[in-house]
């Protein structure tokens, strides 16, 4: 470098010392830095990375069991604390509602009655089907005051009694959740018959809902598929007839 | 230009650790500094801010390892050297497999405004960086580090990690590329009065 060049580099220098950042500036890019630093990013990451995983699992499910989802986001959220819930799955579980109630006997239910009773899904263990998710029939809530009882209460309770009043006390769908739990399906498919001739509407749509599935599960497609077609024509309505249309998808594969 | 955050370090008591010193106690002087020697060594231009905040991120994970063998200056120096070299190099890639539009006008340096800012220092200094643009990346950190910032070689062999013989070699090097470069621009002749 000549005495030339080292002139223009002390030219440079005066420029370069003319230019500083001011105070303003400084500041200005000192609070961005620290507004970047201070986003919480590694919380932001988990979470997307959760949100991901959510959105997989709901697609997934919705997917492959689409009426499980609408359920799901139906009765199941709303009733979080209703206790026991049914079973879905490849191996079908079948859940019935059983109330015990000592004032009662084995009588023909009535509209008044079937509001009065306070069925409690019971998750009983059943035949398994071609992954055909078999459920309970829609239950009600009762509007008067009630009494919910776990699963093991409901079928635990009428042993404790002596067996003559166990006989009286246990109601009609306690009989079929009986029956289920010895896995007496004859029973059960009686018991089921006589509510299916009940005076309520709604009691002979659950009734005949909860033969179709207990017999799609015992092998008796025909039939089954029968009551479920029948359910669908004569507009059960609700879950009801959305759990009839579920079979009658079974029935014809 | 550090002289205040060096005397508030000084003040450090002893049974405290620099980062907290540094973090919790004067994270903006921190900040600042990082944003002073971001700005001298990339200069003046659109994506400072950015730069600054990957720096600020890298030095405050590195605090927990500095052992005080450097200055804190030094020490911050170092990182945004490295911060601004990495960032070169991803951009050199980046334009390897992406091409830019060529009807984008070239970037207009943000100079602050300042009346007291002559406006011929002004046009020199926006050339210089021009000029300073057209080195290579580590030349043109020797240069500034040593030249514009006053450094001496061995402040410079430590913050660009390297010997002290390859910092000179590059000065040399980077003095006479840019002696090239101001020899055909006007506002650079010495002959012309000021």
């Amino acid at each position: 470098m000549n005495a030339a060049d080292l002139a223009r580099l002390e030219l440079a220098k005066r420029a370069y010392k003319a230019t500083p950042p001011n105070e303003i500036e400084i500041q200005t890019g000192v609070r961005r830095a620290r507004l970047s630093l201070g986003r919480p990013k590694a919380r932001r990451a988990w979470f997307s990375k959760g949100l991901v995983f959510v959105a997989l699992a709901v697609g997934s499910l919705a997917y492959a069991k689409p009426h499980v989802l609408g359920e799901l986001v139906e009765n199941v959220l709303p009733r979080a604390d209703a206790g026991a819930k049914r079973g879905v799955g490849t191996g079908a579980a079948l859940s019935l509602p059983t109330e015990t109630s000592p004032a009662k006997s084995g009588g023909r239910k009535t509209p008044s009655s079937s509001a009065a009773t306070v069925p409690t899904a019971t998750p009983v263990a059943a035949p398994a089907t071609d992954a055909t998710p078999v459920a309970a029939p829609a239950t009600e809530p009762a509007p008067a005051k009630k009494q919910v009882r776990s699963s093991a209460q409901a079928v635990a309770a009428p042993a404790e009694l002596p067996a003559a009043d166990a006989a009286a006390a246990v109601s009609d769908w306690g009989r079929v959740g009986q029956a289920l739990a010895k896995g007496d399906e004859t029973q059960a498919l009686a018991a089921l018959a006589e509510l299916s001739e009940s005076d309520d509407q709604r009691t002979r749509d659950k009734a005949d809902l909860g033969r179709a599935q207990l017999l799609m599960a015992h092998g008796d497609h025909d039939e089954a598929c029968s009551l479920a077609r029948s359910l669908t024509n004569r507009r059960a309505g609700g879950r009801i007839e959305r759990q009839a249309q579920a079979l009658l998808k079974t029935c014809t594969r | 230009m550090d002289q205040s955050f060096n005397t508030a370090l000084e003040l450090t008591t002893p049974g405290r650790s620099l980062e907290d010193t540094l973090v919790r106690e004067s994270p903006d002087e921190l900040l600042a500094l990082l944003y002073r020697q971001m700005r001298a060594l990339a200069g003046p231009r659109q994506d400072l801010d950015d730069l600054v905040q990957a720096a600020a991120e890298r030095a405050l994970k590195a605090l927990e390892r500095f052992e005080r063998r450097s200055s804190v200056s030094t020490f911050t120096y170092g990182i945004v050297y490295r911060t601004l070299i990495d960032q070169q190099r991803w951009y050199r890639r980046f334009q390897r497999r992406f091409s830019l539009d060529a009807r984008e006008e070239p970037e207009e340096l943000a100079f602050p405004r300042s009346s007291e800012t002559d406006l011929r220092e002004l046009e020199r200094a926006r050339r210089l960086y021009a000029a300073l643009d057209q080195l290579p990346n580590e030349k043109r950190a020797t240069l500034i580090l040593h030249d514009l910032e006053g450094l001496d070689v061995a402040d410079v062999a430590a913050i660009s990690g390297a010997n002290e013989r390859t910092v000179r070699s590059r000065l040399r090097d980077a003095h006479k590329k840019l002696a090239e470069l101001l020899r055909k621009d006007p506002l650079f002749d010495p002959e012309v009065p000021a």
